[in-house]
């Protein structure tokens, strides 16, 4: 345990450089935009006079000079304030915690579905390579791979919702239907249905890819060659040897996606109208609502460290000797 | 056997190529088959495929060629996907080559860039930019380039530090070359074809970044994409599916051509090597 504390510890120390350039970073490129929150604001209110504007800027700190606000905003971040959203009219974080959840049960399902999906389909290719069942496989994967996210969660919905009315064409659960309880659960299970297909087929594809290459690099390894020189049956060598060390990358690959499938996640949940974190960063780009939209990229980017510390402690786990050397190092 | 014959001779690769030629050919002549404005009135709205000669894939609400979309959408597609990855891989290219040649502080400071860019998902990173910058086709090139360009730079990083060190960067060294021209014409040439492998890699991201980023209606208004068909398509999704259908499949013709091109590629030059 005290090797994991190590890592940790090191992780934590090490991010708070980068978030500090991410931080800067996104607010001098969101302070390039021509207009701000308050033209937004005037406008969606049907416009007002310069002293309306002055005072609305005075009101939000907008007239004051940039690294005063950079410096404000930084300090404030100290104390976990994320600042005022000017389109909600709401502290951002509040915004921010409210909508994580839908988007975290939609990236976990979909990251679900693919790695466990797409690990077995990529045993079922690697577990005899070049067969016949092999090639298809990949084809498909690649396939699969090469289809727009959102462009598949149209399609779905044209077949599972439009022609056979099997599932719910958009939201999160049937509005006001006073379900409690497990009748709510599954109501939320049939409208995430298609989402999480939409997000995680295309991943599957790339676990898929991933498990089977690396199946097809350790068939070659000398380990495997002893374990079926003692004769032991294919099925074992299978599952015991080759995908349990197969399973490695694999688990690097969840963590490289994590940022991918968090990016995903803004188009599906327009396509789907679910009111989770990548919409309210689409309503944040049309509000022009910079806190906001600085205040999601944070967000994600602590999210994607924190999924990667996750992968890297199960790394420990799995592979004893990655831990050593970064205990020891 | 010749590369491009290896290339051809595999099924994938021969695939890959057909699908890109397709996408290539008719991005090329779409002025000629379709000429004239593809946004512009062309029939009756919402006309089905196959319902008039002339009109073969029918009419979008507004009454615009369905089939002109198409063509000229495929050039907005790869002159998107191409150009990004190719300001992608330039600047990875610089920043890879200067942190790796310069090392220690400059090393450690651009790496932390670096790590930046690649924890923020790089679609949210587009779409901010876009939001910033305004929707045109050089805004959406710079943004998909801003996004991606963190890959290349750890590859070419990566190739840099095992090539310093080799004898000929020695020798280049003691004749008393500067060192940039030692890190941009003896290290930077030698460190490019890993990444060359990955941009095709980032070319196929970039068609799909551009079709969702104009998906969203953040793309050029003026320009005919696939993602802002799909997305006008997607309003009378129930009485014309085939307004988003059609176009989605050229878009999943583009990028599977570039994985199929892009894997027999990779084979090819495995094959190569050995034999």
């Amino acid at each position: 345990m005290h090797r994991a504390l190590i890592l940790v510890r090191r992780r934590a120390v090490s991010a708070v450089p980068v978030l500090l350039i991410v931080v800067v970073a996104t607010f001098l490129l969101l302070e390039a935009a021509p207009g701000d929150a308050v033209d937004a604001y005037l406008l969606s209110a049907g416009g007002g006079d310069a002293a309306l504007a002055a005072g609305l800027r005075a009101q939000y700190g907008l007239d004051q000079s940039l690294l005063s606000r950079l410096l404000l905003y930084v300090a404030a971040l100290g104390r976990l304030d994320l600042g005022w959203s000017i389109a909600f009219e709401r502290p951002v974080k509040d915004l921010i915690l409210e909508r994580l959840p839908t988007t975290l049960m939609l990236m976990s399902s979909a990251t679900a579905l693919s790695f466990g999906l797409g690990s077995l389909l990529g045993v079922v290719a690697g577990s005899r390579p070049g067969s016949f069942r092999d090639r298809a496989l990949s084809i498909g994967a690649l396939t699969l791979y090469a289809i727009p996210g959102f462009w598949l969660g149209l399609v779905l919905v044209l077949v599972f919702s439009v022609s056979l009315r099997w599932l719910p064409i958009a939201g999160i659960e049937t509005i006001a239907s006073g379900k409690h309880g497990l009748a709510r659960a599954l109501d939320i299970a049939r409208h995430l249905a298609l989402p999480v297909a939409a997000l995680g087929f295309i991943y599957l594809a790339l676990f898929l890819r991933v498990m089977r290459t690396a199946m097809a690099e350790i068939w070659r390894q000398d380990f495997v060659l002893a374990a079926r020189a003692k004769g032991l049956a294919r099925r074992r060598i299978v599952w015991r040897h080759v995908v349990r060390a197969a399973l490695l990358p694999l688990v690097t690959v969840l963590g490289l996606q994590s940022a991918g499938m968090l990016g995903g996640s803004v188009v599906i949940e327009s396509v789907f109208a679910i009111p989770g974190f990548g919409r309210l960063a689409q309503e944040a780009v049309a509000g022009r609502d910079a806190p906001l939209l600085i205040g999601i990229i944070l967000t994600s980017a602590v999210l994607v460290i924190l999924v990667n510390l996750a992968v890297d402690l199960v790394y420990a786990v799995l592979d004893p000797r990655i831990g050593a050397s970064e205990a020891s190092a | 056997m010749s590369f491009p014959r290896r290339l051809l001779s595999s099924p994938t690769g021969a695939a890959g190529v057909a699908l890109l030629a397709l996408i290539a050919a008719a991005a090329l002549l779409a002025p000629w088959i379709s000429p004239g404005d593809p946004l512009r009135i062309a029939g009756p709205a919402l006309l089905p495929p196959f319902a008039d000669p002339a009109l073969p894939f029918g009419t979008d609400r507004l009454g615009r060629d369905v089939l002109a979309g198409l063509l000229h959408g495929a050039r907005t597609s790869l002159i998107v996907g191409l150009a990004a990855a190719a300001a992608s891989v330039l600047i990875g290219s610089v920043v890879g080559t200067i942190a790796g040649f310069a090392g220690r502080l400059v090393d450690e400071a651009l790496m932390r860039v670096v790590d930046a860019f690649q924890i923020v998902p790089g679609f949210l990173l587009a779409l901010a930019f876009v939001s910033v910058a305004g929707g045109s086709l050089a805004t959406v090139i710079v943004a998909i380039a801003l996004s991606s360009w963190a890959q290349p730079a750890r590859l070419v990083r990566a190739e840099v530090l095992s090539i310093r060190e080799r004898d000929y960067v020695a020798a280049a060294r003691v004749i008393g070359m500067h060192p940039l021209e030692i890190a941009f014409k003896e290290i930077l040439p030698n460190a490019l074809p890993p990444v060359l492998a990955l941009a095709a890699v980032i070319v196929a991201a970039a068609i799909l970044t551009e079709a969702a980023l104009s998906f969203l209606g953040l793309g050029d208004p003026n320009v005919v994409t696939w993602g802002s068909m799909i997305a006008e398509g997607r309003n009378v999704l129930r009485a014309a599916p085939f307004l988003s259908v059609i176009p989605g499949v050229g878009l999943v013709a583009a990028v599977l051509g570039v994985y199929l091109v892009s894997e027999a590629a990779g084979e090819a030059l495995g094959r190569g090597g050995r034999s």
